[in-house]
């Protein structure tokens, strides 16, 4: 198994209200509240994907889709059960990956690849393929921030893509790129699956799920609804959300 | 299930190998977060691996700053001499210091110089994981890379200011003396301290965003309790042993009698050197045992 996951709950920490002010201040003093709140983002979920699969994770937003990458990712820490990952994992795709707006998209390419551990000599080579692959051309010398929606997510996508990784992680990049670069970026995950390597990705491209992946996960309120076939997920969830919860076991648990 | 990296593909495996010792466990296991500290040997030979990364972050940050100015990296050389001069009308028109002038003027300009290093170290340092929110959320890697690359940045643009004394300094006929020797080691007890107050402020400002308003005000409080704009030797007794407790006094005096051409008082050294081993120590400790949650609250 690539990635094994066993009864793991997260929960985030947020903020309830913008500014508390004033009356934060009283709240410090007397200890009642800091207007924090703790979150609930994954409950009790338990699945394991075997490596070279490609794994569809849908649900609808607020399910947990994107704590879930980033548990597997390492970058949040459960807050209850185990995650165990055998390979390199590629920082979590997400639109902008790690970007710093001032910066240009060359300054972000090199500083992604060197903290995911890459060595200097190899930036020259890797920073070529990556900026080849993402089409960007003359912008690759211009501050991030002047780019499109649709070139950050194919730096974005670039970037996690060829950094090697055994486990690639991809939060809803895809759907940023033009049609073209979308056929770019399945014909570049079905690459690697063939070297072997698991791909994790979140996605409400329904379609996407059913042309890439291999199994599919359906997370509803951080939970495991069902977990299998695509084919068989996707119909389900379509079921549901047509019909909504009417008849779908395990959604209504709660 | 294989858990050898070498067993899929050739393409671009072998290049893998060659990434270090960082990457050496291949299984990983995450479990609920304990306060516990990382291995302080694992943890540092992780950072010597990124060194790359702490470069090429403050090399890029320098000229991502500038990018949009016309002067572009000059600016480093020019704000220092706009710095200098604007502390030399101050002092020289204004106060119209009369007599021992050349000596209190590059003295001011050299810790005003020498203070800017320890501001970048707060301010930029202080923010550095919420400026990285997107390398922080998206990708694991030891967080101290980011305070630390913003304190070699910081030292990065206290370079050409040195440059620019050294020609004020001789300029103005200033006595270079063996004192003069002990300057490494006060860089050396600046940079620890920095990297210390860098660490206690990044992880501040991620728990409490209020910190992170307040950065500019801590430095400039702090720099009207340090000897920067007013040489050390004119403050009363009774002042003086109150701002003694302010962990860049002792170091300020140390580097203002150094650029007077007086070897300052051990104990001075001493207690400068005391104050940034407690403020880099502590720092440590505080970010080591928060930075795992960083991502949770940032």
């Amino acid at each position: 198994m690539a990635i094994d996951v066993a009864g793991l709950s997260a929960s985030y920490h947020v903020r309830a209200r913008r500014s508390a002010g004033l009356w934060g201040l009283k709240g410090l003093l007397d200890g009642s509240s800091t207007g924090r709140r703790e979150v609930p983002a994954l409950n009790d979920v338990t699945f394991s994907v075997p490596r070279g699969t490609v794994l569809g994770v849908i649900g609808r937003n607020g399910a947990g889709k994107s704590t879930l990458l980033r548990t597997l990712a390492g970058i949040m820490a459960p807050t209850a059960g185990r995650v165990v990952v055998r390979g390199h994992i590629s920082p979590l795709l997400s639109v902008g990956l790690g970007m710093q707006g001032d910066l240009t998209g060359r300054d972000n390419i090199r500083l992604s690849a060197l903290a995911f551990g890459h060595s200097t000599d190899q930036l020259a080579e890797l920073e070529a393929s990556i900026v080849d692959f993402a089409e960007l051309g003359e912008y690759v010398d211009f501050p991030f921030k002047t780019y499109s929606s649709g070139m950050r997510s194919r730096i974005g996508f670039a970037v996690a893509a060829h950094l090697d990784p055994d486990i690639l992680l991809i939060d809803e990049a895809i759907t940023g790129g033009d049609a073209k670069f979308k056929e770019k970026t399945a014909e570049k995950m079905f690459q690697l699956c063939g070297d072997g390597r698991t791909i994790v990705i979140v996605t409400h491209g329904l379609s996407l799920v059913r042309m890439l992946a291999t199994r599919a996960l359906w997370l509803h309120q951080g939970q495991v609804v069902e977990y299998g076939d695509p084919d068989d997920v996707v119909a389900s969830y379509m079921r549901y959300c047509r019909i909504d919860a009417a008849g779908i076991p395990g959604i209504d648990d709660d | 299930m294989s858990t050898s990296p070498g067993a899929a593909g050739p393409t671009g495996r072998d290049a893998r190998d060659a990434r270090g010792a960082s990457h050496e466990p291949i299984v990983q296991v995450f479990e609920p977060n304990s306060l516990a500290l990382p291995s302080l040997r694992t943890y540092a030979s992780e950072l010597l691996a990124r060194r790359p990364f702490i470069v090429e972050l403050a090399g890029a940050e320098v000229r991502g700053q500038r990018s949009s100015t016309f002067l572009g990296e000059l600016w480093t050389l020019v704000d220092p001499l706009f710095q200098a001069a604007i502390y030399m009308f101050l002092f020289l028109v204004i106060r119209g210091t009369k007599g021992q002038t050349s000596s209190y003027v590059t003295t001011i300009i050299a810790s005003v110089f020498a203070f800017n290093y320890t501001r970048i170290a707060i301010t930029d340092g202080g923010r550095s994981i919420l400026r990285n929110k997107g390398l922080v959320v998206n990708a694991v890697f030891p967080r101290a890379l980011l305070p630390i690359a913003e304190v070699y940045k910081g030292f990065l643009s206290t370079v050409p200011a040195m440059l620019v004394y050294v020609v004020i300094h001789l300029a103005a006929r200033a006595p270079i003396t063996q004192a003069i020797l002990v300057l490494p080691l006060l860089l050396v007890i600046q940079t620890a301290l920095n990297f210390g107050l860098a660490l206690l402020f990044s992880t501040a400002t991620v728990f409490f965003r209020d910190i992170s308003n307040l950065l500019n005000y801590v430095v400039r409080m702090l720099m009207f309790a340090t000897p920067v704009v007013y040489p050390v030797s004119t403050l009363s007794p009774a002042i003086r042993g109150v701002l003694s407790w302010n962990p860049l006094f002792a170091l300020f005096s140390a580097f203002q009698s150094v650029i007077t051409g007086q070897m300052p008082a051990t104990g001075l050294i001493i207690q400068s050197a005391l104050w940034a081993v407690l403020f880099l120590v502590t720092g440590m400790w505080v970010f080591l045992r928060h930075e795992r949650s960083f991502a949770l609250h940032i």
